[in-house]
């Protein structure tokens, strides 16, 4: 059983506690939102982001290494040719499998593939999120000589 | 009274109608004129208040929450009900298997009709009331149970357990705030001596301190109190939290609604405000003065006696504020338990509203 | 062949006898989740009920299985890695954690004193973000909006943190074997100590716009009170033991990871309000070990040693040698640990994982009888578990 006092002190907790609560909520609705309105203001990603691959197609040798290292094997290579002479013409990233662990970037001996800043990537079926990087016909890549719009942290380890 | 002057609307309409047809039955134009009336009453009154309100709410949640709220579509979001409105027509009006179809159906109208039935007896200014019962919060209270009628036919029919337990849940809560509700509504009726709603807001004629809840300084001894246990009773008649059990988000799905889509979910869902902003209109109207302001220029030989959009613009301001307060308090605060809802009603709103009943009854009676 | 609503009986079935409608009160079964809004993921109770009041709460689980323990005996050693990120998606350095522990010692890789005091920086980070998801979702359960989405924004912040470092914003792959992958950038401690200062200033907040206000102490004080005894019984970690009044840290019992350098408390229930081992007590233990963490934290990157933060051997290509250890760490909702076994081939031979979740959500059943659907709500609130990792 609730004594009186009890009671009453009950009934001005409830009421403390909500003016309380009112008087943090409230000063809120004068201040600034925190969100970002996201298409028109981009969020700032820092450059070490594991986004989708920035492949850089004329460096590559083809070594496989990447394919090799990856745990969901989603990256398939085709080339023409060996050695120094070998000609891509595949390099297919399977973004439905891809983990982004970074991982492909580290063996890769010239360097040609890391991670980049877009982490939005829509299609409506299955087939648009595979992209392959080696389509010289509409490249997805920076060729050398163009400078890349951010700047890159080498996931390479030595 | 001012409102036998005011011919009503619906009558001046069926004599235009019978002087253009000519012979019919007049009665018939009397029915045709009040459904015009009615339906423009709805397309006038039922839009803004849904869709301001929503809007309303929706804008106030997120800027409290640091967020912004709707701002997409139109000037500030404001069009963002309205689309969402459309959204909800356009979309199908899905009827589960096992459904108990002619209840399902009919439990949204319910709800819709007893939402808006209640600004029937709602005083807006001097003249400005679609009828003035002279049991007007009688009939106001027996509307809000009227609602809970279509909500328990709509958590039955569904065919859904969640749903069966928000109507429970619902019926449950009804029982226990329509006491205080109806308890500390009879304060204000016992110092005007009417049950009219109307006439109650006549007799807080004058500034402040003639108003219910300061009336003669003395008297808000009995009236804040009343205020109080009126205003929380009115936010669990209103569903909203800390007491929305039945449609308890986190714990019932959707409560009573869940099995609901399209139009048929819009019309519990509108009608929320509805309620809320008759709710808020009524305290005002037994408590804040109705449509008076504070420095006495709507009183008795005041410089606004009797102008009837001065005390629309009162009247609205109190309801607003009221309404405000109400979003304010379901942005900051937790759900209550089923129990605790029942403790709240019983052992603390009941009690401090029968005392005031009984002390104000004296106060009367000295 | 019998029939019950139209499903087909197996032989040797019957329905139950149909007894008179009037002499029986009748139960309710319901099936909340895996869609329910509050089952934290695709968690599915079967709840037999008497109205409000539940009779039987019994978790199904495995929505999410993914077969992690044998994707990890079929990958190498760094392959593996980002798997474990998957299981607690909330608490993924911490899994990381759980994995790299016990082939290290197995291996008997001597870790880098940087790397070290790093991976404990990111446990800890790891572990504010978590228990600040955990207790605005117990707000958002209990019908709070809003200091959930208070919550979400510090919480958003320190992602941004983490992701300045390790790449990601959830997944973070940042431990690997024998180090971690990537030393601070320019300004980042700065930065990192700047979001401590703003969680601690925004704690006094959350405590008193949700833990302390009149409703939800009434909502969660004494409510589906997980004691001492059960808590041992069925072998729950974590947060939930600590606040039934266990003082069981491993990163105090058994320290791991440099844990012993650092000066900081276990807090153990019960505080100020409820009993110990309640929804309430649970939650406030959430919010006083995040404070705690961000001490963690603040003594880490003051005192964080120079040097290499990879050990020079352990290559992409390193294979553990025979052997096998098991070693536990605690990660936010309890106790992670794994038993590995190698035999020296390129994969690991075995590869089990404790996760404390799995052992949490065991816990349900039992505590759940006799409350009402809102305070099982607050139970499945408090205890906090991550679908990903008891399914795994």
């Amino acid at each position: 059983m609730l004594s009186f006092r009890q009671w009453a002190g009950n009934v001005w907790n409830g009421l403390k506690t909500t003016f309380t609560g009112l008087s943090i909520t409230v000063p809120y609705i004068f201040r600034k939102p925190y969100t970002l309105q996201y298409p028109e203001e981009v969020p700032e990603i820092p450059t070490t982001e594991r986004g989708l691959h920035n492949f850089e197609v004329d460096l590559c040798i083809a070594c496989d290494q990447c394919a090799k290292i990856c745990p969901v094997d989603c990256i398939a290579i085709e080339a023409e040719g060996k050695g120094k002479f070998a000609r891509m013409t595949k390099f297919e990233i399977d973004y439905t499998k891809c983990l982004f662990c970074a991982l492909c970037c580290e063996p890769c001996p010239t360097e040609c593939i890391h991670m980049g800043p877009t982490f939005d990537l829509v299609g409506y079926t299955r087939e648009e999120v595979i992209i392959n990087y080696a389509d010289r016909e509409n490249p997805r890549t920076f060729s050398d000589g163009e400078k890349l719009p951010y700047e890159i942290v080498s996931f390479a380890r030595k | 009274m001012i409102l036998a002057e005011v011919v009503p609307l619906s009558a001046k309409l069926a004599v235009l109608m019978a002087d253009f047809v000519g012979a019919s039955p007049i009665w018939i134009f009397h029915a045709i004129g009040s459904l015009i009336v009615a339906v423009g009453v709805l397309a006038l009154v039922v839009t803004p208040v849904g869709l301001g309100g929503v809007y309303l709410e929706r804008k106030l949640a997120g800027r409290m929450q640091n967020r912004s709220g709707p701002n997409r579509v139109g000037p500030y979001g404001l069009l963002q009900t309205l689309a969402d409105g459309v959204k909800l027509l356009a979309k199908e009006d899905i009827a589960q298997e096992g459904a108990d179809l002619p209840l399902f159906r009919m439990a949204p109208y319910i709800v819709f009709l007893a939402a808006f039935a209640g600004f029937v007896v709602l005083p807006f200014a001097p003249g400005v009331i679609a009828a003035d019962l002279d049991v007007g919060i009688f009939y106001f209270l027996a509307l809000i149970g009227l609602e809970t009628i279509g909500i328990v036919m709509a958590g039955w029919s569904s065919n859904n357990k969640w749903s069966l337990l928000g109507s429970m849940r619902e019926v449950a809560q009804v029982v226990s705030y329509e006491l205080p509700l109806g308890i500390s509504a009879m304060v204000p009726v016992i110092a005007a001596g009417t049950m009219s709603v109307y006439g109650i807001t006549e007799a807080q004629s004058g500034h402040i301190f003639n108003w219910f809840l300061l009336k003669d300084g003395y008297w808000a001894i009995v009236m804040i109190p009343s205020f109080l246990v009126f205003y929380v009773s009115s936010l669990a008649a209103a569903k909203r939290a800390p007491f929305d059990l039945p449609e308890a988000e986190s714990e019932l799905v959707a409560g009573f609604h869940t099995e609901y889509s399209g139009m048929r979910f819009g019309m519990f869902f509108l009608p929320e405000y509805a309620v809320m902003l008759s709710l808020s209109g009524i305290t005002t109207a037994l408590f804040l003065g109705g449509w008076h302001d504070p420095f006495g220029m709507s009183g008795e030989g005041g410089t606004f006696h009797n102008v009837w959009w001065w005390g629309l613009i009162w009247f609205f301001l109190k309801a607003t504020i009221l309404f405000l307060s109400q979003i304010l308090l379901r942005w900051t605060l937790p759900r209550l338990r089923v129990d605790q809802v029942m403790y709240l009603c019983y052992k603390v709103l009941l009690p401090i509203s029968m005392v005031c009943l009984v002390v104000a009854a004296a106060m009367r009676l000295i | 062949m019998e029939t019950i609503q139209g499903v087909k009986l197996n032989e040797g079935e019957r329905a139950a006898p149909v007894l008179p409608r009037d002499i029986q009160s009748d139960e309710l079964v319901f099936n909340m989740g895996p869609q329910h809004p509050s089952t934290h993921g695709v968690l599915r109770l079967m709840l037999r009920t008497d109205g409000e009041v539940v009779l039987e709460a019994q978790p199904l689980i495995g929505n999410l299985h993914r077969c992690c323990e044998k994707i990890l005996e079929n990958l190498t050693y760094v392959q593996g890695l980002p798997y474990v990120d998957r299981m607690d998606y909330l608490g993924a350095i911490n899994m990381e954690m759980g994995l790299v522990l016990p082939v290290e010692k197995a291996a008997g890789v001597e870790v880098p004193k940087r790397a070290q005091y790093l991976r404990v920086v990111m446990c800890e980070l790891n572990r504010v973000i978590s228990h600040l998801f955990a207790a605005g979702q117990f707000g958002l359960d209990m019908g709070a909006f809003t200091p959930f989405l208070y919550m979400f924004r510090e919480r958003e912040e320190g992602i941004n943190v983490l992701n300045e470092i390790t790449g990601g914003r959830l997944l973070y792959h940042y431990i690997r074997y024998g180090g971690v992958t990537r030393d601070v950038p320019k300004g980042w401690i700065e930065r990192c100590l700047k979001w401590c200062d703003r969680v601690d200033e925004h704690m006094d907040e959350y405590n008193s716009l949700l833990t302390y206000n009149h409703i939800f102490l009434n909502r969660t004080c004494g409510v589906a009170v997980l004691d001492k005894e059960t808590c041992l019984d069925y072998g729950v970690t974590g947060p939930i033991l600590r606040a039934a009044g266990v003082p069981r840290d491993l990163r105090k019992d058994m320290p791991y990871s440099c844990y012993e350098d650092f000066d900081f408390d276990v807090p153990v229930g019960p505080f100020e309000k409820g009993v110990a081992g309640d929804s309430w007590n649970r939650h406030r233990q959430r919010l006083r070990e995040a404070e705690e963490s961000i001490k963690i934290i603040r003594q880490a990157l003051k005192n964080l040693p120079e040097g290499e933060t990879q050990h020079p051997k352990v290559t992409r290509a390193w294979k553990a040698p025979a052997g096998e250890a098991y070693v536990a760490s605690e990660a936010p909702r309890g106790e992670i640990s794994a038993y590995f076994v190698s035999d020296g081939g390129k994969f690991p031979y075995r590869m089990r994982m404790r996760g404390p979740s799995f052992y949490n959500i065991a816990v349900l059943e039992t505590c759940s009888r006799g409350l009402l659907i809102g305070d099982l709500i607050a139970l499945m609130g408090s205890v906090d578990i991550t679908l990903g990792e008891v399914d795994r």
